[in-house]
C-alpha cells in the first residue's frame, strides 16, 4: 500500500489526457446544419425545471430509491 | 522502489502528450488562403440561380444560417446594416440556409427582411463543400475569390471584428 | 506496452487513490479536449406554480418561484422559493396520533458559469420546518465535446440535516419543539452524468449517482408492532410497540439509461429506465414514458406514464415476531415492498405579451398526475384500529388486515415567462 508520489499521480493524470486528445478528432456525425430537429424545442430534456423538480419531490418523498433523476433535491423530514 | 518505474513510465507518456497536444491543437486559425470553391444554388425570390463566382471583384461574405438557429437569428439585423453600409465600396453579403425546408426561414425573413441576396442550400452541398463546423458559421471571401477569414458561432461582439476584416479587404 | 505497464502501476494504488486520481483526470481533461468554441447559457426565465398533492388523508399545498436570468454572456443566476403547506391525517398519522398541520419552506440559490465549452455550477438549498432542517451545497462540472455532440457532467452534493421531535401542547394546541431530541445525519452525493446525440432526431442520456448517509437516519415518530401474545390476524394477537430503530450508515447507487426521440409532425417521445440497490437491501426499478405534441395552433399536449416497484428493507416488517427481533426494525411503508403506476396528463398554452416588451415568449400550464400504489407488505392498520369489526362487517385483526392501497392526485399549475 505504498502513497504514489504527487508528481506521478500529475503525470498519470496527463497520460490520460494524451489518450482523449488522440480521441478529439472523431468527426461528429450529426453535422451542427442537420441539428434542425434536436433544436426544436420539443425535444428539450427538461423544458420546465420547476415542474419536473417538483413532480421528483412528490415521488422521492413516498419511495426509498433516490438518485440518477437529473434533478438536485434537497432535504426534508417529509413523512 | 516501484515509484522510480512508474515515474519512469509516465515521464515517457509525458513527451508523448507534447508531441500529440502539437498535432491535435484545434484549427483555431481564423486565417487561411485557399480559394473559395463555388457552387450553384437556387436563390430566395430568384428564378435563376446564384453562384458564388458571379461576385468575383467583390469582397463576399457568406453567412450559413438557419431559422432555428438563435445566435443566427440574433446576428441577421446586424447582417443587414453591414450589407447598407459597405454594398456601395464593392461588398455583397450572401446569406445560405441550410435548412431542408424553406417554410420556416420564409416565415423568419418576413419578420425580419434582409437586402441582401439569400440561396438555398437544402440538401448541405454547400454546407459540406465549407465544412460548415458551427452554427452560424461566417466565411469572408477577398475580391480575388479567396477565403481570408472564417467564423465560427455568434455572440454579441463578434460584428466588430467582421467590421474590421471587411475594411481591410474592401480597401485592397 | 508503457502504457499498459503504467496501467498496471496505477492498478496498484490503493481504490480511493485511484478513484481520486481518475476523476482528476477525467475533470482535467474535460478542460483540456474542449476546442475553443463558445457554447451559451439558457435563456432567462421565471416560473411561479402552484402545486397540490391530496392521497391518502394527505394533503400539501404550495407555491413554487424559480427565476434564471444572465448576469453577463457568460455567468448566470437562480433563486427559487418552496412552500409545502401540509395537512394530515395519512395512515400513519391517523394510527399512532392526531392529525396535525404544519408548514416547510425551502429557499435555494445557484450560479453557472460558462468557460468555451465548459459549465461550472454550483448552489445551495435551505429547508426548514418545524422538525427538520436541511441545507444542502452542491457544484457540479459539465463540458460539451465532439462537435457539441456529447455532454459529459459530473457532480458532488453534501447535505447537512438536524432531526428535531414537535411536541403538542395539548392546552394551547400549538406546536414546539421536543428540547431533549436533537438527532443529525449527513448525506455524500457523487453523479456521473452523460447525454449524447446519437442521430438526428435521436438524443440518450445516461446518469449514474452513489450517495453515503451517515447519523440518524430514523424518524422519532414512527412506531414498529410486534406480538405479545395470540396468533396474527385473529382476535386473539395482542399486539405492542416500539419506535423503530435503523442503521446508522446507508450507501445506494442508481443508475438511469433514457432515450429521446423526435417525431415527423414536430412531436417528442422519450423513455427512461432506472435500476436502484442499496446496502439496506432495497431495490428498485422505476419506467417513465412520456409523449409531447403541439396541437392547434399554441397548445402543446403531454402524456406521461410511470411505473415503479421496489422491495422492502432487509429491516422492515409488518409486525415483527417479537421485541427487539432483530439489531434494526421498521415498518416504515417507504421502504416497504410495493409498486405504483402514475398516469399523468398535461397542457400547455404558449403566448406573446407584446405590451410588455422585456417578455420574450410566455406559456400557461397545467398538469395533473395520478398515481396508484399497491403496497405488497405493509398492512392497513385502520382496519384493525379505527373500524370497529372491519371492513363491512369482515373482521380485520392485527396482522391480519387488508394491504394499504393509496390512491393519490397531484395537481400543478403554472406560468412561465422568458425575456
Amino acid at each position: 500500500m505504498m502513497r504514489a508520489p504527487c508528481v506521478a499521480r500529475v503525470l498519470f493524470a496527463c497520460g490520460t489526457l494524451t489518450a482523449l486528445a488522440a480521441c478529439a478528432p472523431i468527426q461528429p456525425w450529426v453535422k451542427p446544419y442537420e441539428r434542425e430537429h434536436l433544436a426544436d424545442p420539443i425535444m428539450s430534456l427538461d423544458p420546465n425545471p420547476v415542474s419536473s423538480d417538483y413532480l421528483q419531490h412528490v415521488f422521492g418523498v413516498r419511495e426509498a430509491s433516490r438518485g440518477a433523476t437529473g434533478a438536485v433535491g434537497g432535504g426534508c423530514g417529509c413523512n | 522502489m516501484d515509484s522510480t518505474r512508474t515515474t519512469r513510465r509516465l515521464k515517457f507518456v509525458q513527451r508523448g502528450l507534447a508531441l500529440s497536444l502539437l498535432a491535435a491543437l484545434p484549427a483555431l486559425a481564423t486565417t487561411s488562403a485557399t480559394p473559395a470553391p463555388d457552387f450553384q444554388l437556387s436563390e430566395r425570390g430568384g428564378t435563376a440561380p446564384i453562384s458564388l463566382g458571379q461576385f468575383k471583384g467583390q469582397v463576399v461574405m457568406l453567412n450559413f444560417w438557419a431559422s432555428w438557429c438563435g445566435p443566427c437569428r440574433e446576428e441577421m439585423p446586424i447582417l443587414e446594416s453591414i450589407q447598407r453600409k459597405y454594398k456601395p465600396l464593392g461588398f455583397t453579403m450572401l446569406g445560405v440556409n441550410v435548412e431542408p425546408d424553406a417554410k420556416a426561414a420564409e416565415a423568419f425573413l418576413k419578420e425580419t427582411p434582409v437586402s441582401f441576396p439569400i440561396a438555398y442550400d437544402p440538401q448541405s452541398k454547400v454546407s459540406k463543400l465549407y465544412d460548415v463546423e458551427g452554427m452560424p458559421s461566417t466565411v469572408i471571401v477577398d475580391r480575388k475569390g479567396t477565403i481570408r477569414f472564417v467564423h465560427r458561432g455568434y455572440k454579441p461582439g463578434d460584428e466588430n471584428e467582421y467590421l474590421n476584416q471587411i475594411r481591410a479587404l474592401v480597401r485592397e | 506496452m508503457q502504457l499498459s505497464g503504467l496501467v498496471k502501476d496505477v492498478a496498484a494504488w490503493p481504490g480511493g487513490q485511484r478513484l481520486r486520481a481518475l476523476l482528476a483526470a477525467l475533470a482535467l481533461a474535460l478542460a483540456w479536449v474542449a476546442p475553443a468554441r463558445s457554447d451559451v447559457l439558457p435563456d432567462d426565465r421565471a416560473d411561479v406554480l402552484f402545486h397540490r398533492y391530496d392521497g391518502g388523508g394527505l394533503v400539501v399545498e404550495g407555491p413554487s418561484v424559480l427565476v434564471q436570468k444572465k448576469v453577463t454572456e457568460k455567468f448566470a443566476v437562480n433563486a427559487a422559493y418552496y412552500v409545502d403547506q401540509i395537512s394530515s391525517a395519512s395512515i400513519d398519522v391517523v394510527t399512532t396520533a392526531s392529525p396535525y398541520k404544519e408548514k416547510r419552506q425551502q429557499e435555494s440559490a445557484g450560479f453557472e458559469y460558462l468557460q468555451g465549452q465548459t459549465t461550472y455550477s454550483g448552489g445551495f438549498i435551505d429547508s426548514n420546518e418545524n422538525d427538520y432542517a436541511s441545507k444542502t451545497a452542491f457544484a457540479g462540472v459539465s463540458q460539451s465535446m465532439f462537435g457539441d455532440l456529447s455532454t459529459v457532467s459530473i457532480g458532488f452534493k453534501r447535505t447537512w440535516n438536524n432531526v428535531y421531535r414537535s411536541l403538542k401542547n395539548e392546552a394551547t394546541d400549538e406546536t414546539y419543539r421536543d428540547p431533549s431530541f436533537h438527532q443529525q445525519n449527513e448525506n455524500h452525493s457523487y453523479t456521473l452524468g452523460l447525454t449524447q446525440v446519437l442521430t438526428r432526431n435521436l438524443i440518450g442520456n445516461f446518469d449514474f449517482e452513489t450517495d453515503v448517509d451517515e447519523g440518524y437516519l430514523s424518524s422519532p415518530y414512527r412506531q414498529v408492532r410486534y406480538l405479545i401474545s395470540g396468533a396474527l390476524g385473529t382476535p386473539t394477537a395482542i399486539i405492542g410497540t416500539e419506535t423503530q430503530k435503523y442503521p446508522n450508515t446507508r450507501t445506494s447507487n442508481a443508475v438511469s439509461v433514457g432515450l429521446k426521440y423526435y417525431l415527423p409532425y414536430h412531436a417528442a417521445v422519450d423513455g427512461s429506465l432506472r435500476y436502484f440497490h442499496d446496502t439496506w437491501a432495497i431495490g428498485a426499478e422505476t419506467l417513465q414514458l412520456h409523449y409531447a405534441q403541439p396541437v392547434w395552433q399554441h397548445w402543446l399536449f403531454e402524456g406521461f406514464y410511470r411505473f415503479y416497484r421496489q422491495n422492502s428493507a432487509n429491516f422492515y416488517q409488518d409486525v415483527f415476531a417479537r421485541i427487539d427481533e432483530y439489531n434494526y426494525y421498521t415498518r416504515d411503508k417507504e421502504l416497504s415492498t410495493y409498486h405504483a403506476n402514475t398516469l399523468g396528463v398535461g397542457l400547455s398554452y404558449q403566448f406573446l405579451v407584446p405590451r410588455v416588451r422585456l417578455i420574450t415568449k410566455a406559456t400557461a400550464n397545467l398538469r395533473i398526475d395520478h398515481m396508484m400504489v399497491q403496497y405488497e407488505n405493509f398492512r392497513d392498520e385502520r382496519y384493525s384500529k379505527l373500524f370497529v369489526g372491519g371492513d363491512n362487517g369482515h373482521a380485520s385483526y392485527a396482522g391480519g388486515e387488508p394491504l394499504y392501497v393509496l390512491n393519490a392526485n397531484v395537481l400543478q399549475a403554472f406560468f412561465s415567462i422568458w425575456f
